[in-house]
């Protein structure tokens, strides 16, 4: 069965997938909110630089990260002169580079979600003397729900299957930054198949559920109603 | 400005006043004139004639290059003064052509949106008026897909009435439906004609809803207004426009 240290892993994974979920879940409503009403000419260049880390080998995207977080890079002088050090290597580094990596599997069903409501829903709560903010928060997330739901759970399950970016600013520190990727990738490389077996069936089956669950309960996603 | 100033022969009764500017790709709308301040005023014309348009920039819903609009004493907007209200602070009732109920909220809380927002709260008799006179209160538990469309656009109307509004704006609210469901609503709207004080700017494309519910007559083609007066003495141009 499971080691102590693959449970350390598992749980160091649900932490780091959590908090990048719900760091993302809030950065990025404004993100797609401004993408999906805004007719600026940097729309295109915004959304291709969100979209990057999909067609990115991760091992790309963890380099420049790590180069960026380190002693050298702009982020790490920042991190260091405010007393944080440097993030290659830490916990904190971890769930940055994750919500840089999963980034686009968040924005993307919001923005899709957002455009499907159109402004139609808008005008009404205007007409009902609702402010912007306050049809926001009353129509356009209530509305919004099977997005924010989708988001949520690619978001998360997205950041659970990160191994290349782990690998690459991460290291392989035991309880600190050994994610259940890693962990899998030791037991193959010590040959410790049996181990290896149970964490990737565990992962198999966790992301079919996901999957699952997700197609179950949003039967019809994004769906507008004009009622 | 003169000729259309006659064409619109503004009385002095007329308290709703109005000069919108509009250019588009493929449009522009120009219209200058005034309003009745009491009863029904349909706005008519075939589609595409801009009398949706004209709607939508009095609830401030557009943005027109030029656009005046005044009610009574009060200017909701005036461009040459750079004022405007956003729509939110505008004292209108909209119902818009498909019934556009909140799709998460049952038809009880769809009334009550409007009414918390605009301070009317407390006022439950003036909902359970609304809600009377609209026949809905059996319906107030369901979410709208619980709905039929006839009811639907019911329990809109009675949506935007109870923000108590000083204008009601109602853009073709019986073209989305059949005609059983047509002959289901107009009692209603006879009756919101009988009952209400505030003066209803009414959108339509069809004759027959003109001569049952209004009491004057807007008449626009290709985005400006051909004629405007009491409906005994515009009547008329409803048969022309079957010429457009």
């Amino acid at each position: 069965m499971l080691t102590s240290a693959d449970y350390s892993a598992l749980w160091l994974t649900f932490k780091v997938a959590s908090l990048t979920t719900l760091i993302l879940l809030i950065l990025g409503t404004p993100v797609a909110w401004w993408l999906s009403n805004t007719q600026s000419r940097w729309k295109p260049l915004l959304s291709a630089l969100i979209a990057v880390p999909l067609v990115l080998p991760p091992t790309v995207l963890g380099f420049y990260l790590l180069v960026l977080m380190g002693p050298e890079g702009a982020l790490g002088r920042f991190t260091d002169a405010i007393g944080l050090g440097t993030l290659p290597f830490t916990f904190t580094g971890l769930v940055f580079a994750s919500c840089i990596y999963s980034l686009p599997f968040v924005v993307q069903p919001l923005q899709n979600a957002f455009e499907a409501i159109g402004p139609r829903p808008l005008e009404v709560a205007a007409t009902l003397r609702a402010s912007p903010i306050d049809s926001f928060f009353s129509v356009t997330i209530p509305l919004a729900k099977p997005g924010f739901f989708t988001a949520g759970i690619l978001g998360f399950a997205h950041t659970v299957g990160e191994f290349g970016v782990v690998l690459m600013i991460g290291g392989n520190i035991p309880d600190k930054t050994r994610l259940v990727s890693v962990q899998l990738y030791n037991h193959v490389e010590a040959l410790e198949y049996t181990q290896a077996h149970w964490l990737a069936a565990l992962l198999l089956g966790f992301s079919f559920l996901v999957l699952l669950v997700m197609y179950t309960v949003i039967k019809t996603p994004l769906r507008v109603q004009h009622v | 400005m003169s000729e259309r100033a006659e064409a619109t022969a503004s009385t002095e009764k007329d308290s709703i006043k109005f000069h919108f500017q509009l250019q588009r790709d493929e449009f522009s709308l120009d219209v200058d004139g005034s309003f009745s301040g009491r009863g029904v005023t349909a706005i008519f014309g075939h589609s595409g004639c801009g009398k949706s348009t004209l709607l939508r920039c009095i609830a401030g819903l557009e943005k027109p290059q030029i656009a005046f609009f005044q009610v009574d004493q009060s200017v909701w907007e005036d461009s040459s003064q750079s004022t405007r209200l956003p729509t939110h602070q505008r004292p209108i009732g909209y119902v818009f052509q498909e019934a556009s109920l909140f799709p998460h909220l049952s038809a009880l809380k769809n009334l009550q949106y409007g009414q918390k927002r605009c301070g009317q709260s407390q006022n439950n008799d003036q909902l359970e008026q609304v809600i009377d006179l609209l026949g809905i209160e059996n319906l107030l538990h369901r979410k709208p897909d619980r709905l039929s469309g006839g009811e639907r656009q019911r329990v809109s109307i009675a949506r935007a009435l109870a923000v108590c509004p000083q204008l009601l704006l109602m853009d073709e609210p019986l073209s989305a439906l059949d005609m059983k469901r047509k002959r289901e609503i107009l009692p209603f709207l006879e009756r919101l004609h009988q009952e209400l004080a505030i003066p209803v700017l009414y959108v339509t494309h069809s004759p027959a809803e003109v001569r049952r519910l209004a009491d004057n007559l807007v008449v626009m083609d290709s985005g400006k207004i051909i004629a405007s007066g009491k409906l005994t003495e515009t009547e008329q141009y409803l048969d022309d426009s079957h010429l457009f």
